[in-house]
């Protein structure tokens, strides 16, 4: 397929060592589709540098928390530039205009760089025949590429593209590239072994809080025991007697207390005495919460309608077989093995970070806003140009699950260097971590439906509460000329943010647990039932074939029952089959999770196996171990003895099945999550007849 | 403050530090080996695995005043280039997502097959419990566990 290339969309940038390429693009982000764009700002967005010794370089802009993009970005490239896969090296962007505003969160990596990115290589490839031909006085039809070589077809003699930078440099930009078929795809669509794979085997990788920087001092945080409660008064003096402790300093989020090294910092902040003031917010407790949702559930006048298609609540009150149920999910926590942790040095009106973060564009404003005077940070908003002053480092990331999409820890960080006027290194503990988290919210839901003689639900009414609610994942696979879907937030000081799936998780348990209900209560098969009000063949395909590899509805070992649900989001159809048994203490043992994924073009087909296991064991941990509760204004758990994870041990074999797609790419590091808290739930009562209206599964 | 000397990594070294500090932080606040990674500091999640006179051991639990004398191995120590079997099967297999945890995994997995190459799944799961990963790595560190017990076992690569 032809390409035109926009010279505002491609800039080439030459020098004499090297070839370089960007590419630009309008800062916010693009359809994948659209490779010609017309208004806005443009920047380079995405480097791609070729050297004299054939080395690629790609630098990504997009942050890597182990979804693996470094590696499946760099293949975009490598298949179109046809480099040798060993050529290529791939860093992480730090945080600059140039590359839009960059923020990595709702799987949309491969999506919005599917298109440009391989437009980068083939634009270079192109670059690199035209400068061949013009050395070996003929056309570029008369040549062709093989793995990083440019070969005379005539001659078979041979360039490396190390060899041709120099005459590519004052070669223009082409004005239109062809991009491969998939058919033709060398590295599209093979498992390559990831880049980052061999420096975390061997212990050299390193995330943020690896960061040595010469006479950098070490901090934590002591935050409010009570959510927002302010400090009236701190003595210090115990603390200070730890040796190695240098500083104890109150910053806008709490105590920070600084020291030579971690433990002496961890020491000192268990010895700060704090007054605490203003605890208006110790009322909030699990029943408290549980009641402010009950009440706003029930208040249905102050509820926005988003959905209302046909008339639900008429149908449903007029209707002789109806069905309710109401479902509870709780608090959640990110809880990534890397603790929260920050490197900043602040100099005057210089700030140089060092951040695991999801947002380095945003990360970096936080910087800037807590490292200058109000007259520089208003110079800067008139200029938009001396950017030089804010220098954000992104480094791998040890787990991020949404988490690091805040940048209270970049503020946190940069305060204390300020304060201190040397570098510092931020390090949660990990129960500042677990009780200073940005929750995946707390939601209640109320499900009501109308069924026909035949067992199929004509009318469905969804209502749903929480803290930042949303419908997303909750608009119906399933045709029912009925639906209303209506709610409202409730507003509480907790703070909450996006958590793997975000509002997804939530809808896809109510709606895969709900539907099963129906199916049960009309004694259909769920399969059968499902696959009746579907007709979206992306859907059909993943349900049958995730059934027929599951052996769904065939014999299984005695005691194991099987358990199904189906989700669409981030691009991405997914279904899954959960087999399950009943320990003697009747909790659940996970056999096996089965599970087929729709999401277009497998680029790397083992990234996208790792991250349905991913997802799938995210998913298990919410559904069958740990939650967050709150009493006396705070949240009751600390670490992972009271907010356990799965364990090797409770890890079930996980298959999946990628299914075969001509179309562009989704979203794969979210998709896997929402359809497995309801796969398991269903399985659930498959084993025992009984319900799960919360996450995780009380089984007692 | 006592001074303390021990082995980490075939290197004698002596410091001088505060009785009660984990192993965990002189690794890496002290001797700048930072491929030993904190995770919870009680115990619970065993990323900061490293070896003790060969036996896996959290090193958030281990205070200074009992180390004069031990021999300690991290992740450093197994091999720079990835040559040990453990390794080479962890890289075979892409385990690492994130990769925070897998030094701590990749010890745990060491320290097993050093004493017992041949060991059952109910004793790999035994050893591997002991090691949180929030990416869900297992599966992959399992085949690549029994990896290793096939490199160890039919090529004969040392441990």
């Amino acid at each position: 397929m032809s390409y035109k290339i926009s010279r505002r969309e491609f800039l080439k940038i030459s020098a004499g060592a090297s070839l370089t390429l960007a590419i630009s693009l309008p800062a916010q982000n693009i359809s994948a589709k659209s490779s010609s764009l017309k208004n806005g700002e443009f920047s380079p967005s995405v480097w791609l540098e070729i050297n004299k010794n054939n080395i690629v370089t790609v630098t990504v802009a997009e942050s890597e928390m182990g979804q693996g993009v470094l590696t499946t970005l760099s293949m975009m490239v490598a298949e179109e530039l046809d480099t040798k896969w060993e050529d290529i090296r791939a860093i992480l962007a730090d945080a600059d205009q140039k590359y839009g505003d960059q923020a990595t969160g709702g799987s949309t990596s491969l999506r919005k760089n599917w298109t440009r990115l391989r437009m980068a290589g083939a634009a270079t490839r192109k670059i690199l025949i035209q400068a061949a031909a013009q050395k070996w006085k003929i056309k570029e039809e008369q040549c062709n590429t093989n793995e990083g070589k440019v070969i005379n077809l005539l001659t078979n003699q041979i360039l490396s593209y190390g060899e041709l930078i120099e005459i590519a440099a004052s070669i223009p930009l082409p004005e239109e590239v062809f991009l491969k078929e998939k058919k033709d795809f060398k590295y599209i669509g093979k498992p390559i072994p990831r880049l980052d794979s061999p420096i975390k085997v061997n212990g050299k990788a390193k995330f943020g809080n690896d960061i040595l920087i010469e006479n950098a001092l070490i901090a934590t945080v002591v935050h409010p025991p009570v959510i927002n409660s302010s400090i009236i008064s701190f003595d210090a003096s115990r603390a200070k007697k730890i040796q190695g402790v240098t500083h104890v300093l109150q910053i806008d989020e709490g105590i920070a207390v600084i020291a030579k090294d971690f433990w002496s910092a961890k020491k000192g902040a268990q010895l700060v005495d704090i007054v605490w003031g203003d605890k208006k917010n110790n009322k909030i407790n699990s029943a408290y919460i549980k009641n402010l949702l009950t009440k706003t559930l029930t208040n249905t006048k102050e509820h926005n309608i988003e959905q209302d298609l046909g008339n639900a609540d008429k149908v449903i009150a007029n209707s002789e077989n109806t069905h309710h149920s109401e479902y509870f999910l709780p608090y959640q926590a990110h809880a990534s093995m890397e603790t929260i942790n920050c490197t900043a040095f602040v100099n005057g009106d210089k700030c140089e970070v060092w951040a695991p973060t999801q947002t380095p564009t945003r990360a970096k404003d936080e910087a800037r806003s807590r490292t200058q005077s109000f007259f520089s940070k208003i110079k800067y908003k008139i200029l938009k140009s001396d950017d030089n002053s804010i220098t954000l480092h992104n480094t791998l990331i040890g787990g991020s699950f949404g988490r690091k999409l805040q940048t209270d820890f970049v503020s946190e960080a940069v305060q204390i260097s300020k304060l201190i006027q040397k570098p510092v290194r931020l390090i949660w503990e990990r129960e500042q971590d677990i009780k200073n988290d940005y929750y995946h919210p707390a939601t209640l839901h109320s499900l009501s439906a109308a069924l026909n003689k035949d067992g199929f639900p004509i009318a469905w009414w969804h209502k749903a509460t929480g803290q930042k609610q949303r419908f997303g994942g909750a608009f119906l696979p399933y045709n029912i000329p009925n639906i209303r879907l209506q709610g409202k937030r409730i507003s509480l000081p907790i703070k909450v943010g996006p958590w793997r799936s975000v509002n997804h998780y939530y809808n896809a348990f109510v709606v895969e647990s709900f539907i099963d209900e129906l199916a049960a209560k009309s004694k259909i098969d769920p399969l059968e039932y499902r696959l009746k009000l579907i007709d979206d063949p992306q859907f059909i395909n993943v349900l049958k074939l995730v059934t027929s590899k599951a052996n769904w509805g065939g014999k299984l070992p005695n005691g194991h029952f099987q358990g199904l649900a189906m989700h669409k989001g981030f691009g991405s159809y997914v279904a899954q089959v959960a087999e399950i048994s009943l320990k003697d203490d009747g909790s659940i043992k996970v056999h096996k999770v089965t599970a087929a994924i729709d999401a277009g073009i497998a680029v790397n087909p083992d990234t996208i196996k790792a991250q349905m296991e991913g997802a799938i064991v995210f998913g298990l941990s919410a559904a069958l171990k740990g939650k967050i509760t709150f009493n006396n204004g705070s949240p009751v758990q600390s670490n992972y003895h009271d907010f356990p994870i799965l364990k090797f041990s409770e890890m079930p074999v996980i298959e999946t099945i990628i299914a075969d797609s001509d179309k562009s790419p989704e979203g794969i590091g979210e998709p896997g999550v929402p359809s497995i808290g309801p796969a398991i739930a269903n399985a659930y009562y498959a084993a025992t007849g009984k319900r799960a209206y919360t996450l995780p599964i009380e089984t007692s | 403050m006592p001074k303390k000397s021990f082995q980490v990594n075939g290197k004698e070294v002596t410091l001088d530090l505060p009785n009660d500090i984990p192993l965990l932080w002189v690794l890496r606040d002290h001797l700048k080996l930072l491929g030993t990674k904190y995770g919870c500091g009680i115990g619970q999640c065993g990323v900061c695995t490293v070896h003790l006179n060969g036996e896996a051991i959290q090193s958030c639990l281990i205070p200074f005043s009992s180390l004069d004398g031990v021999n300690v191995t991290t992740i450093e120590g197994l091999s720079s280039d990835n040559s040990h079997p453990v390794q080479k099967a962890w890289l075979e297999e892409s385990v690492p997502q994130c990769g925070y945890c897998q030094s701590g995994q990749i010890m745990a997995a060491a320290a097993l097959l050093y004493k017992n190459p041949s060991a059952t799944p109910s004793q790999i799961e035994q050893a591997m419990d002991k090691v949180l990963c929030r990416c869900g790595t297992y599966q992959r560190i399992n085949n690549a566990i029994k990896k290793a017990q096939t490199l160890i076992s039919m090529k004969g690569d040392a441990l």
